[in-house]
């Protein structure tokens, strides 16, 4: 019964998705009806995902359906964080169809699946159990980009990462087999036992296995050098679905990360010199990717892989004890806030066809728009990590979290990176506040999404008040 | 034995809980359909109003317990906490708390109902009720913060507030100028304050940053600590509350509208250096040099501030520079290591100065904006209920008993001729005839005499009820606020000085009748020599008088504000412009524009590495695994 409870918001979130799923098969509801019942649903697993921990007392990582599953204050915080992004998503994209016409009624079911399948990852503790959660999630978000049939751009984009995430998706079952011939089990307990009783380095299939898992973990966070596809994808994708994948996505993907990493203690000694390189690279590439784009879209991708950086050195750093896993749940939330926020004032922002995109095209919004240009500003600095917000606290528990486990040199360069991001952050707000409006903005009247954004915007402040310890 | 009440919280949440609602309806409405002004005024008098009636509470609940448990505190939450430091957002309720939070809630509030009428027709009246309350609520802050931390929020915040509302009118550049003053030289006694804060942490703090504990823990200071950590804070004190050499930016601050100059003299912003001090008078008391300093400067500024208030020709600098006097007397009291004197001075003070104030905002209202008192004259017949108010809040300032200020003024004169300060003692007695003099000089030009603008004066008439009604409240208290603390030569039982005593380190010095009686009599003699000569002088009508060497001097101020400008701004904005010409462009910008160039050549050549096709990104996965593979297996080995 204590397991059942324990994935009542699994359940609640799979169960929402059905429901829309058959309602949508009888037209009686219409698209505004399915959007509101989309957003509804989102709440509740929400406040579902809130509550459930607290009617049944789970020690830190206690293990569920025979170590299938783990769940603790960890993961409950990470679902807390898919849900609130599902919920926010869901509300832009509720806007963004009032602008764009190519509705699909079972657009909100993909995206209650997807976040079945993002769940499902955070509590994950079996290898298998990953992949079949992470293609859940991957299958769902596919569909997703590609709803819009007429689009070329959208079905090129649904190719590219669903071959590259095929191709990934192949290293995690090849790496499943590898673990399953070195340990003989692939639940993430018996791992461990078998690298304390054999060692780490002395197994090679244990070596080449989690390589291998590694890579396809890197590649759906987007870490360098298999970070490529994100630019593209997210410029393909539908606007509420980027900035779902930005953020739900990678909420998942990281806990993943740290699950497995948090395996065993030699393990993970095994991976942090690599990681430290690759978490360099990743925000340097990124920084140098986003400098260069013109369009917000793909700049917000780019800067997607710098976040990713971020988050890697939080998992370098992360010690053997829950606690640590603070400093990188806490820049998952102050990142998704921010992130999404920036998604959800595009997605009405964008117009027909997301036809403002560009950086000249938001010249001069701050006089058009003032609010909506204040909080975008708001979600930008907090990204960029200036004080009082989220994003400056993340990265200050991140560093700090570097520095205190004695990785000096990555803390550095971390705060260099966050330096040379400001580049592309300010030059959307020059471009709000000091360039002159050129075209009209005419957007139609609509409600839920700026109310989404205001939400945001206070949550980037409200989130930097969370204590962590670090 | 601390009390811990819940309702504590409150007294600074709903004025600032008002100057947010007042914001947010004032922002909503400025550029569409105004909201009245008479919502504004009540909505704005809530808050400061229901905080004076829980203040009530929070003193009658104190007096309800015994002497040494009275102690309210609530936490309502941990601000912050890193490593040692660690600071909840707490309030404290004691007995020098308390009475600070009466007067400042009582006075604050009728400033705030004062305000209804003489801001009527104003454009921006939501704007300035919503800065009232969130300087009231600052002030509220300051005062019951537990902790110089939660304290030096408070602080700021009536600096803020103080620079908002002081250029309030900012149509007028000299209104913002001295803003900008204002809010600069308190920003110079902040650096005081923070510095003398986290010298005081680091001698004391790390068992608790809260009074209590500090007081505690005082005997621990070091005593060049000590020393360093009071004359630090005092530093700061002399930025807020207008001591030599940073009370500069008070008489500049009457370019606000009056009942802001009220507010900044009466119940908020200058009381603050003298609060603080007493508030950390465990560590005063330790360091006897310090308190020297404090004592002298005040004295000195007390001097300095009089002698400019002989000359001035505006009603309102006149008023400010008799503040920065009053606050010379205050600073000498606790300089002096008499506390209560000193606190007894601020309570009273702050009954007839903001009563003073608020006159001659009548005065000034009656004569549309008219500020100069050469330009008046007459007056008493046309406003008989100012000129009343006025004449009782000048008795109380001159020091004329049995009024407010005639006892705490004698009190403060008292303690420091009784622990030894003679010379102290006979400025102070000099400046207490000059004050009589400045004072009747104002109220004689003004009110009496014949009108020097006749047509002013015909237009002249008194001011609305709600204008006036808080001026009699005023006028009342500045005749009995004194009796609360009456000595025992009066037949008193120093009720004040009793009541603050849990709250405060201070000896009282036993001088004797002979040396009570001799201060007493020095003080009235001044009084009346004073009044004398400002009778003799102005009774009769007489013209702008056109000053000549010292009195000159003294008119232009000693030329203290064209000094600073010399000495200080004009070297700084020097300097400034050297960098900004010399070093600027060649040793900061070349570098960072060329890094800045550089990096975005390097980004471009990155755009190219988007290829856009799928089999390049494939290729960069199988490149980035075997790269990955090679160096794992070479670990391996």
């Amino acid at each position: 019964m204590q397991d059942i409870m324990a994935i009542l918001p699994l359940l609640a979130t799979c169960a929402g998705a059905i429901l829309i799923m058959l309602v949508a098969a009888f037209e009686t509801f219409r698209r505004e009806g399915i959007s509101i019942l989309g957003i509804g649903l989102f709440a509740f697993a929400f406040f579902v995902q809130l509550t459930v921990e607290n009617s049944s007392p789970i020690m830190p990582y206690s293990a569920i359906f025979n170590g299938m599953l783990v769940t603790s204050t960890f993961t409950k915080a990470a679902g807390l964080i898919i849900l609130a992004c599902g919920f926010f998503s869901a509300i832009a994209a509720q806007t963004y169809f009032t602008q764009n016409r190519w509705f699909v009624l079972e657009y909100y079911c993909m995206m209650l699946f997807a976040a079945c399948g993002m769940i499902l990852m955070t509590m994950a503790a079996e290898l298998i159990t990953v992949f079949v959660a992470l293609e859940i999630m991957s299958l769902a978000i596919y569909t997703l980009i590609g709803c819009d049939r007429r689009s070329v751009i959208r079905s090129e984009a649904v190719l590219k990462y669903l071959m590259l995430g095929a191709f990934a998706g192949a290293f995690f079952v090849m790496g499943s087999v590898f673990i399953y011939a070195g340990a003989g089990s692939t639940r993430f307990v018996d791992i461990a036992r078998a690298v304390s009783e054999g060692g780490f380095i002395a197994n090679p299939a244990l070596v080449g296995g989690s390589l291998l898992i590694m890579v396809a973990l890197l590649f759906k966070a987007a870490a360098f050098p298999f970070h490529a596809w994100v630019v593209d994808v997210y410029d393909g994708a539908p606007m509420p679905v980027t900035g779902f994948m930005a953020t739900a996505v990678k909420t998942a993907v990281f806990c993943v990360f740290a699950n497995v990493l948090l395996i065993n203690t030699e393990l993970r000694d095994g991976w942090v010199g690599y990681l430290f390189w690759i978490s360099v690279l990743t925000m340097f590439v990124g920084n140098l990717i986003a400098i260069g784009q013109n369009n917000l879209k793909r700049m917000l991708a780019a800067s997607g892989i710098v976040h990713s950086g971020y988050l890697i050195i939080g998992l370098v750093a992360i010690g053997s004890d829950t606690v640590s896993n603070g400093a990188v749940i806490f820049y998952l939330a102050a990142y998704a806030a921010s992130t999404l926020g920036i998604f959800v004032a595009l997605s009405y922002l964008g117009g027909e066809d997301e036809k403002r995109i560009r950086f000249d095209d938001f010249n001069g919004l701050a006089r058009v728009r003032p609010y909506s240009a204040a909080c975008i500003t708001i979600f930008l600095l907090s990204m960029a990590g200036i004080p009082p917000t989220a994003g400056f606290m993340g990265k200050f528990y991140i560093i700090a979290g570097a520095f205190k486990h004695g990785f000096v040199a990555l803390g550095v360069l971390g705060i260099i990176s966050s330096i040379l991001s400001v580049w592309y952050y300010l030059r959307l707000i020059i471009s709000m506040y000091f360039r002159e409006p050129q075209e009209e903005f005419g957007v139609s009247e609509m409600t839920l999404a700026p109310l989404g954004t205001f939400a945001l915007a206070a949550a980037v402040f409200a989130i930097s008040f969370i204590p962590v310890v670090i | 034995m601390v009390h811990n009440v819940s309702y504590l919280g409150f007294i600074p949440l709903l004025p600032l809980a008002g100057a947010l609602i007042l914001g947010l309806m004032y922002l909503a409405t400025c550029q569409g359909k105004q909201i009245s002004e008479r919502l504004y005024g009540i909505l704005g008098c809530i808050g400061p109003v229901l905080s004076f009636f829980m203040a009530l509470r929070v003193f009658f609940s104190l007096r309800g317990l015994p002497e040494q448990e009275r102690f309210l505190s609530h936490v309502a939450y941990t601000w912050f906490s890193t490593g040692e430091l660690d600071i909840p957002m707490g309030f404290l309720a004691d007995p020098l708390s308390a009475i600070m939070l009466l007067f400042v809630t009582f006075v604050g509030s009728l400033i705030h109902i004062y305000s209804i009428g003489y801001m009527k027709g104003d454009a921006r009246y939501g704007k300035f009720f919503a800065y009232l309350n969130l300087f009231l609520g600052s002030m509220l802050i300051l005062v019951l913060g537990d902790g110089p931390v939660v304290m030096f929020v408070g602080w700021e915040g009536v600096g803020l507030c103080s620079y908002l509302l002081i250029g309030f009118w900012s149509d007028d550049r000299s209104n913002v100028m001295a803003g900008n003053k204002a809010f600069i030289v308190n920003r110079i006694g902040d650096l005081g304050f923070v510095l003398g804060m986290g010298f005081l942490f680091w001698g004391i703090g790390a068992d608790g940053f809260d009074y209590l504990s500090l007081k505690a823990n005082a005997q621990n200071l070091t005593a060049p600590v000590g020393l360093v950590v009071c004359l630090l804070l005092f530093v700061g004190a002399t930025g807020k509350s207008a001591q030599i050499p940073l009370y500069v930016w008070l008489p500049d601050a009457m370019a606000g509208p009056t009942p802001v100059s009220a507010l900044i003299h009466a119940a908020t912003m200058v009381t603050a250096g003298v609060y603080m001090v007493a508030r950390f008078s465990f560590l005063y008391a330790h360091v006897p040099a310090a308190g020297e300093i404090v004592a002298w400067i005040g004295m000195l500024t007390a001097l300095l501030a009089a002698i400019f208030g002989m000359y001035q020709d505006d009603i309102k600098k006149i008023l400010a520079y008799s503040t920065v006097s009053q606050l010379g007397y205050m600073f000498a009291g606790v300089g002096v290591a008499a506390y209560s004197a000193g606190i007894f001075h601020v309570f009273t003070h702050a009954f007839f100065k903001a009563l003073l104030f608020l006159a001659a905002g009548s005065v000034i209202i009656a004569l549309h904006h008219e500020q100069n008192i050469w330009k008046m004259g007459g007056l008493r017949s046309k406003l008989p209920t100012t000129y009343k108010t006025m004449l009782i809040g000048g008795l109380a300032l001159a020091g004329c008993p049995p009024f407010a200020g005639f006892f705490s003024k004698d009190e403060i004169l008292y303690s420091a001729l009784a622990s030894g300060h003679v010379l102290i003692w006979m400025i102070g007695v000099v400046v207490a005839g000059m004050t009589a003099y400045y004072t009747f000089r104002m109220i004689f030009v003004v009110f009496h005499g014949t009108p020097r603008d006749q047509e002013a004066f015909d237009h002249a008439h008194e001011s609305p009820k709600v204008m006036t009604v808080p001026l009699v409240i005023l006028a009342i208290g500045s005749v009995f606020a004194g009796f609360y603390n009456l000595p025992a030569i009066f037949g008193g039982h120093q009720k004040f000085s009793h009541w603050l005593a849990p709250s405060l380190v201070e000896h009282h010095p036993h001088g004797g009748v002979g040396l009570e009686i001799l201060a007493v009599a020095a003080s009235v003699v001044a009084f009346v020599i004073g009044v004398s000569i400002a009778y003799r002088k102005f009774s009769v009508p007489v013209a702008e008088p056109v000053y000549k060497g010292f009195n000159k001097f003294g008119y232009h101020k000693f030329y203290v504000d064209e000094l600073y400008h010399t000495v200080i701004v004009r070297p700084y904005q020097f300097i400034g412009k050297a960098i900004s010409r010399a070093i600027e462009p060649f040793v900061i910008d070349a570098p960072v524009q060329a890094s800045g160039w550089l990096y975005r050549m390097f980004g471009l050549a990155f755009k190219v590495f988007q290829a856009g096709y799928v089999k390049v990104y494939a290729i960069y996965m199988v490149i980035g695994l075997s790269v990955l593979s090679l160096l794992v297996s070479q670990s391996l080995n």
